[in-house]
């Protein structure tokens, strides 16, 4: 008998449970998860792998997490994303989503193009502005939800996102006038 | 108001008189507001992007780190098993033989004739002593006749 069907057989069943119970969790959010890494930072590759580490802490904390493990997941992820953007010491690689060919520069920005120029722009902010915005803009937080996330007061997260939105405007905006 | 202050108000999503006045008079704002609005919808679309799976991934590395536990696990048990044996063999083999007390050799008791018992002579069947056989054995000459008398012998038949 194989090692994994003798594993699979001696399971107990508050295993077992945790394991389907963890199964229908990481399905339920794993957009959630991915999603918030990818804007956190800019890289499908990265965002995998935080978004693995995310979920086997998930899967090693399952009895500690509460019954909605969204502010969990966002929290770990935001703070796992925190870890690999200091770790990284490469400059970002062009994403596959950069290598479209270039606009037509009397055009207006297409929503795609929209899209890239923010995912270049939020790798630009600080750390911390980035992850207020991306909670508050992308995933739709409210200024409460957000600060107990990144446990800061509501002021601050305010303050973080007033900031990030103006520096985003101004790199779309600079785009533009680079374009024309 | 100045175009600081406004483009304060827009990021905070603050709208009032003094900002509505402003950006109707000010071109550049007018269009920060619009890039920011923009903006706004494009980090909201994020939410609707495809993204790739992880569950795969996860379920794998589950799946091999509880390999590894029961691998780790029955390593440990096997380890234990020999220990646990080489410690029952070490204290076999260390164990001091106790030493016996010195053999004392009894004196033998004078010879007692055992009386035996005499065994009762098997009761024979009598013996029933048969008639000597009789042979009458006839000549040529009338006169003379023959008798031939055989007797058994006392055991045998």
């Amino acid at each position: 008998m194989a090692t994994e069907e003798l594993t699979l057989a001696i399971l107990p069943r508050r295993v077992a449970n945790e394991a389907s119970e963890f199964e229908r969790i990481m399905a339920a959010h794993e957009r959630l998860v991915l999603g918030t890494a990818y804007r956190l930072l800019g890289r499908m590759e990265d965002a995998q792998d935080a978004a693995q580490e995310v979920f086997l802490r998930l899967f090693k904390n399952l009895g500690r997490v509460g019954d909605d493990p969204k502010p969990w997941l966002y929290r770990v992820t935001v703070n796992l994303c925190n870890d690999y953007y200091r770790r990284r010491t490469l400059v970002a690689e062009p994403d596959e989503r950069r290598a479209d060919p270039a606009p037509d520069p009397l055009s207006l920005l297409t929503m795609d193009e929209r899209k890239r120029l923010l995912m270049e722009g939020l790798q630009t902010l600080a750390r911390r502005e980035r992850a207020a915005v991306v909670l508050r803009d992308v995933e739709g937080l409210s200024t409460r939800q957000v600060a107990e996330i990144l446990g800061v007061e509501e002021v601050t997260v305010r303050s973080q996102v007033s900031v990030a939105r103006v520096k985003l405007a101004k790199y779309v905006a600079n785009y533009r006038k680079v374009r024309r | 108001m100045t175009c600081q202050e406004c483009e304060l108000a827009l990021a905070r999503e603050e709208s009032s008189g003094a900002v509505n006045e402003h950006l109707s008079a000010c071109a550049a704002c007018r269009a920060q507001a619009e890039e920011m609005q923009a903006n706004s919808q494009a980090l909201r679309a994020f939410a609707t992007d495809e993204l790739p799976s992880v569950r795969a991934g996860v379920m794998a590395e589950i799946h091999a780190a509880r390999r590894m536990r029961w691998d780790w696990a029955l390593a440990a048990a096997a380890i234990l098993v020999v220990v646990f044996a080489a410690s029952r063999m070490w204290r076999i083999w260390n164990t001091p033989v106790p030493e016996l007390p010195p053999v004392r050799i009894a004196v033998a008791p004078p010879e007692v004739p055992i009386p035996v018992e005499k065994t009762r002579p098997r009761r024979q069947a009598p013996v029933q002593h048969a008639e000597p056989l009789m042979v009458k054995m006839l000549t040529s000459d009338p006169d003379v006749v023959i008798y031939w008398l055989i007797e058994t012998k006392e055991g045998t038949e």
